[in-house]
């Protein structure tokens, strides 16, 4: 497991500063197609059941739709937890030095990449839609001086704050670097940033 | 008339059973391997593993019920679920 007091590669006055997963609406969806899913076949069973269909008396069809019913639970447990596990491993951690940004596609594809707060150029986001107005979520953008594709922090909560807390920090750590580029000091980003922080951190 | 056994029935659930498991651990492994530590990352774990304990429960309940060893023919599988049907 990853910790957060040791990141990898971390520098030794190195905190993190902020947090993120994506809004919890989007595991409110999963919740949701989960139900639906399990919903089906009690549908259907009732359904066979006002039709006098009597299939679990059945010698044959009854064992068969056992072992269906117990397929399609089986199933729908597998892709709820891929999902929620892609939701768990879908990570973006601002520290007082970089943006690290862990993103997992499936099972078999994750996305793990960096980008030093020095570097960054400019920081957008973005709420479109009127759940995501209503719950206050959406996109931060995070675009570097390299030429790269630059950072998606999706869906998460209060975009507008999160913004501003990673300004902060740019302009902190840039600040620092310019005027002492060895020396970091202790409280570096900790004052400008404590009441984003408060806000925004989401273990 | 050819007779098969009930328990053929078993092998394709068996597969998904299989695949389940499968998905399972590889789920568990990516939580231990790569998520943040945090107690909600275990509760996440044992949520996983509680629903899939439940569930092979359950099944395992109801295909233990099963005579798994009775034979039938094609023409049993003709569907008449009616009421004069019921056991």
């Amino acid at each position: 497991m990853i910790c957060l007091d040791k990141l990898p590669n971390s520098q030794p006055q190195e905190t993190v500063q902020i947090s993120l997963r994506r809004h919890s609406i989007d595991l409110f969806r999963i919740f949701f197609f989960t139900v639906l899913m399990l919903i089906v076949p009690v549908i259907i069973l009732v359904l066979m059941r006002l039709g006098d269909v009597h299939v679990l008396n059945h010698p044959i069809w009854g064992p068969a739709s056992v072992l269906v019913l117990g397929g399609y639970l089986l199933i729908i447990h597998a892709l709820t937890i891929t999902e929620i596990t892609d939701y768990w491993l879908d990570v973006w951690i601002v520290t007082n030095e970089r943006i690290i940004n862990a993103e997992q596609h499936g099972l078999f594809n994750r996305l793990v990449s960096e980008v030093h707060l020095e570097q960054v150029q400019d920081i957008t986001s973005e709420t479109k839609g009127f759940l995501e107005t209503f719950l206050t979520y959406g996109d931060v953008y995070v675009q570097t001086a390299a030429e790269r594709e630059r950072f998606r922090f999706k869906n998460v909560d209060n975009p507008d704050d999160v913004k501003i807390t990673i300004s902060q920090l740019v302009t902190t750590c840039k600040n620092t670097h310019n005027h002492s580029p060895r020396a970091i000091s202790p409280g570096i980003g900790a004052p400008a940033t404590s009441q984003h922080h408060d806000a925004n951190v989401k273990l | 008339m050819i007779s098969f056994s009930l328990a053929y029935l078993l092998i394709p659930f068996g597969l998904i059973f299989l695949l389940a498991l499968v998905f399972f651990f590889f789920n568990i492994f990516h939580l231990k391997r790569y998520a943040i530590k945090s107690p909600a990352t275990t509760m996440v774990m044992l949520a996983y593993t509680v629903s899939f304990l439940v569930i092979v429960l359950v099944i395992g309940g109801y295909i233990a019920t099963i005579d798994w060893q009775k034979r039938f023919e094609l023409g049993d599988l003709v569907p008449t679920f009616q009421a004069s049907q019921r056991l």
